[in-house]
């Protein structure tokens, strides 16, 4: 995995997980909740993201999510899989930067990522989930 | 033959500085040519949030939809400058950077892309406001281009 950026810190990467957002879920993924479409961006937080953040934890390993291959995308959609992992007590900040990795080859994905980083760093939890 | 000597190295070096102020002029042009593809591509991109963010879906559907999508378009295609911002943009490139992200969240941000998406006239104060900020930076980057180098 050759990236521009990688979020917070870099590991060892030759025994990370990866998963592709435009190979795994959609190269034109959209809107925040499934009254939005099928390839929403909660529906990605809850059957992919989180589950494969799960299962590297438990593995002491650290996920990279590769923006390779994105052909548009919705900063709504990074906001609800992303931040939502906050806003809904998926994780804490804390844990996500030392496990979640945001990778990409080109250039002009950096804006996706830049928003990510955002997203995670400005969501607070919602009490009562 | 001194002379002839001298007259060969002189249309040399003449034709040497033709060869590389072509090719510096080539270049700039092609630069000033990028600053102003995306100073339009940014404009496209006001004209297409505006009218997005001014659309109530519920009593116009297909427009807002059509909208969305040119919105979205518009967007993803302005990211191709970032191949060769850095180098245009020089001292200029961090706050590009900053003002980019400010109009890809603004633009695309809230309710974009979902059912429960309404009007929202702060949304569009927003966006105009970071567009001609970048507009402005994207003009005087192209002023300098021409000072500077």
């Amino acid at each position: 995995m050759s990236g521009y950026c990688d979020y917070l810190k870099v590991p060892n990467m030759t025994n990370n997980p990866e998963i592709s957002i435009a190979e795994e879920y959609s190269a034109y993924p959209a809107g925040r909740d499934d009254t939005d479409g099928k390839f929403n961006g909660k529906r990605f937080k809850d059957k992919i993201l989180v589950p494969k953040l799960r299962d590297a934890i438990e593995k002491g390993q650290k996920l990279i999510v590769s923006l390779d291959g994105l052909e548009s995308c919705g900063s709504s959609f990074l906001d609800s899989a992303f931040g939502g992992m906050i806003r809904h007590g998926d994780f804490e900040k804390k844990k996500l930067s030392e496990v979640l990795m945001i990778a990409h080859k080109q250039p002009w994905q950096a804006r996706y990522k830049n928003a990510i980083i955002e997203y995670i760093r400005r969501a607070k939890l919602i009490e009562n989930n | 033959m001194d002379w002839v000597g001298s007259l060969l190295i002189g249309a040399l070096l003449g034709a040497l500085l033709t060869y590389f102020t072509t090719n510096y002029i080539t270049m700039l042009s092609m630069d000033v040519a990028s600053l102003n593809d995306h100073v339009a591509q940014v404009k496209l991109i006001e004209k297409y949030a505006v009218a997005y963010w001014l659309t109530d879906p519920n009593v116009d559907p297909i427009q807002n939809h059509n909208l969305e999508t040119k919105l979205l378009g518009a967007i993803s295609a302005s990211a191709y400058f970032e191949k060769e911002a850095k180098r245009i943009l020089c001292g200029n490139y961090s706050k590009y950077c900053q003002l980019d992200q400010e109009l890809y969240e603004s633009a695309t941000g809230g309710n974009f892309q979902s059912k429960s998406k309404a009007m929202d006239p702060e949304r569009v104060i927003k966006t105009m406001k970071v567009c001609n900020e970048l507009c402005a930076l994207l003009r005087k980057s192209r002023r300098s281009l021409y000072w500077v180098r």
